[in-house]
Formats: structure tokens, C-alpha cells, sequence
């Protein structure tokens, strides 16, 4: 059998699964799943690869949009996995119900450890409810597609 | 030598309404696009109920803005926020 050098696929899985600590590394109260939250930002907002945590700065406001600062609470509809080898996992979609608000992008963070920020999305431009629904729709929870993977 | 280990992020889509809730066709739209993906009966379930608890939710809002619409504010604060 030849040797084939490689990240292991298990490795990847739990990366997301937070089984390894190369670093200093956090204390887990449980070995329950983190709660990771997405808020909304107007496009006065500078988010991107340096952003380390949730910000309140331009921030969708919460004064009759019927959006709560913080955002909302993501699930996790499918925790990570892997297909051949790649590593992934799934969001639900989210929706603010009754929302008359605009923006530009999202932060997607991890309230249990302190805020840090996982991943920061672009909308591609202003997005406008009125009295409405705003809805961040995932994609296909495939290994190609997925919001989080590990190649 | 190099070898796979790229962290990537998928790209959302993002779906407005103004001044109502989702028509059935908005929600099955999306819908489908999980169900196509689910593996076990739970999980159907599970995808079912969130996506039927969205579209009661729709109906509420239509609800509440033709009762605000024809001054019926009180009222319309008993099908909820």
C-alpha cells in the first residue's frame, strides 16, 4: 500500500466538532454544541477576514425593524460530517418576521465562546424588507456546497 | 508537496417580502431544496415542521396587516408580534 500524504478526513470533521487544541485552547462547561448566532449589518459596516468578534457598529438597528440586537440564534440542521473528504456541515435558513430593515451582509458568531466571529457573508448589496420577511437562505447542504466546509 | 485542507464558505441567497408574509410557492421553493437533501425519516419531520411553522407565521402577518389596515390594531396584537 503506497503512503499518501494527507489531512485526514476524520481530522477535518473534527476540527468542526472542536475535538483538537494545537493552541491555548477554551474550557468546555459541556460537550454540547456551541450557540452560534448571525446578525445583520448596513453597508456602513467594515466586516471582513480580520474581524475577530460580533460588533454592535452598524448594526442593523433595533428601533422598529422588529430586529433584536445580537441577531438570531442559528440550528444546526446538520452537524459536521464529511463526504469523500471533505469536511461540512448546515444551517436552517433564518427569518425575522414583520422586519422592515436593509442590509448589506451578516456575521455569523459564537455567542458561548465569548463572540468570536466564525464567518462574515455579503448580500451583494443593499437587501430591503418592508413589513415582511427577511430570510437568509442557506445552501445546499452538500460537501460542494455547504456554508462551512474543510476541503 | 501540497496537500487539501481549504476552509471554504458557501454563499448564501437572501429573500425579502414587503408588506407580506411568504406565498406558498416562496416557502416550497425552499423547502424543496432541503427535503431533496434529507436522509432520515426524523430529519423529514424536522425540516417539515419548520418550514409549515414558517408558512402558518406568513399567514399571521397577512392576518395582522389587514387587521392594522382596517383599524383593528388591538385585535391584530392577538395573532402576535
Amino acid at each position: 500500500m503506497p503512503i499518501t500524504q494527507a489531512m485526514v478526513t476524520s481530522f477535518k470533521v473534527q476540527i468542526l466538532e472542536g475535538v483538537h487544541n494545537f493552541g491555548s485552547g477554551v474550557v468546555r462547561a459541556s460537550t454540547a454544541a456551541d450557540k452560534f448566532k448571525i446578525a445583520l449589518y448596513t453597508s456602513s459596516a467594515t466586516l471582513d477576514s480580520t474581524t475577530t468578534a460580533y460588533t454592535t457598529s452598524n448594526e442593523v438597528s433595533s428601533s422598529g425593524t422588529n430586529y433584536v440586537a445580537g441577531g438570531k440564534t442559528l440550528t444546526i440542521s446538520q452537524a459536521p460530517t464529511s463526504t469523500s473528504t471533505t469536511a461540512w456541515l448546515d444551517f436552517d435558513d433564518i427569518t425575522w418576521d414583520s422586519a422592515t430593515l436593509t442590509s448589506n451582509g451578516a456575521l455569523i458568531y459564537n455567542e458561548t465562546q465569548g463572540n468570536k466571529a466564525v464567518a462574515v457573508l455579503a448580500f451583494g448589496g443593499d437587501k430591503t424588507s418592508t413589513a415582511g420577511n427577511f430570510t437568509i437562505q442557506f445552501p445546499a447542504a452538500t460537501s460542494t456546497t455547504a456554508i462551512l466546509r474543510i476541503a | 508537496m501540497s496537500f487539501a485542507g481549504d476552509v471554504e464558505l458557501g454563499h448564501v441567497f437572501v429573500q425579502t417580502t414587503s408588506n407580506r408574509g411568504y406565498t406558498p410557492e416562496e416557502i416550497a421553493e425552499r423547502a424543496t431544496t432541503r427535503i431533496l437533501r434529507v436522509q432520515t425519516e426524523k430529519e423529514l419531520n424536522r425540516v417539515l415542521v419548520k418550514y409549515l411553522q414558517e408558512a402558518q407565521e406568513s399567514e399571521r402577518m397577512n392576518a395582522r396587516r389587514v387587521l392594522i389596515e382596517n383599524g383593528f390594531s388591538d385585535a391584530a396584537k392577538h395573532l402576535g408580534d
